[in-house]
């Protein structure tokens, strides 16, 4: 008698199991709303400087503000490889970085994001000329073209540039991030 | 009179911000670095292109399910600055599982660290090509040369690649990552 009870609860376990594994898969429609979002958006990418110069209107009295644009590649988790071109200006004299914005274009889509950072300081260590964020910086997501059309979202951002003047050398500046993108 | 004091006030207040701010921009070395061979935030990322794929199965385990992957390339981190980067893994083929990942990064006064990572197995997004690790990966610094000699420290890194059979490009994989570095005593 044991043993048909053993037997039952066995055949129960294994029917349950299946019926949960089931009912996982057989969500996907739920699964495919969710994909709307990408939780776990993240990318690390470098750029160069293409130029530097006055824009009055954009930043500010020249020569303390100057404006940067870059150009550069990279790679993340919503839509892969991609070609980023960045502009921002800056302060000469307090080292803050401000009106920061990006479009990156998904080399296989052809799709855009527009991405807009709040300004920061970078912090100069005359030590190894590695200017950086002293905190993770917060960007917007405000847009996009393509499958990107309206998207929004937003992320923490790291940067990492070798300061030419301080050592010499000419190196790519890297930015990485984590956040979350949305599509509507 | 009122008018005057406000004046001093306002003034002192704009001296007191200003000198704040002078001690704030000399100070960076000591905001980031409280004790000079304690890096707290360190940071970094880099770019690492694969230069060779072959069997090792001393190292790797049988092949050709198991291979070794060498990669070189170049990143930045607050630790040092601008480096170059020499990594080699071994991957298991059928899993897809990365284990024994081991770098040496060499900044620009010739100094270099040691990285060893835990194994993690990347998942591919065939979406978008993106071969990426799910959770951050644990890595450990294990020495280093020069001033790195006897370095220690741990941190977490990400790791993301374009897979070149999914959309025929090719690209360097990119890695960045946190985390605390200690110089020896």
């Amino acid at each position: 008698m044991r043993l048909i009870k053993l037997t039952f609860m066995a055949i129960a376990i294994v029917g349950l199991t299946s019926l949960v594994s089931y009912s996982n898969t057989g969500t996907s429609k739920a699964a495919m709303m969710e994909q709307r979002t990408n939780s776990d958006w993240k990318g690390t990418e470098s750029f160069s400087l293409t130029s530097a110069g006055p824009n009055v209107a954009r930043c500010g009295a020249f020569p303390e503000n100057i404006e940067l644009t870059f150009s550069g590649s990279g790679i993340d988790t919503e839509g892969g490889l991609f070609n980023v071109n960045a502009s921002a200006c800056t302060n000469t004299t307090t080292n803050e970085i401000f009106d920061l914005k990006a479009t990156d274009t998904y080399l296989q889509s052809g799709d855009q994001v527009f991405i807009e950072a709040d300004s920061f300081v970078q912090v100069i260590n005359p030590a190894n000329c590695v200017a950086t964020n002293s905190h993770a910086v917060m960007g917007r997501v405000a847009g996009g073209t393509g499958g990107h059309a309206g998207a929004t979202g937003h992320a923490r951002f790291h940067f990492a540039n070798n300061l030419t003047p301080c050592n010499g050398q000419n190196a790519p500046a890297h930015v990485w991030f984590e956040g979350v993108a949305m599509l509507p | 009179m009122r008018i005057t004091k406000l004046t001093l006030a306002l003034l002192t207040l704009a001296g007191l911000v200003f000198v704040a701010s002078y001690f704030g921009g000399q100070s960076s070395k000591a905001a980031t670095l409280p004790d000079d061979r304690v890096n707290a935030h360190w940071k970094g990322a880099s770019m690492l292109t694969p230069t060779s794929a072959g069997p090792n199965p001393a190292r790797c385990g049988s092949f050709p399910e198991n291979i070794e992957v060498t990669f070189s390339g170049s990143g930045i981190d607050t630790g040092g600055g601008i480096f170059n980067s020499a990594a080699s893994t071994c991957t298991n083929t059928t899993t897809g599982r990365i284990f024994d990942l081991k770098a040496t990064d060499t900044y620009q006064s010739g100094d270099s660290i040691f990285i060893e990572t835990d194994p993690f197995t990347p998942v591919l997004n065939p979406a978008t090509c993106v071969s990426t690790n799910s959770q951050a990966v644990s890595f450990r610094v294990a020495g280093g040369t020069g001033a790195y000699a006897g370095a220690t420290g741990q941190g977490r890194f990400h790791l993301a690649s374009n897979d070149p059979a999914c959309n025929g490009l090719a690209a360097p994989g990119r890695v960045s990552f946190e985390g605390v570095l200690q110089l020896a005593q």
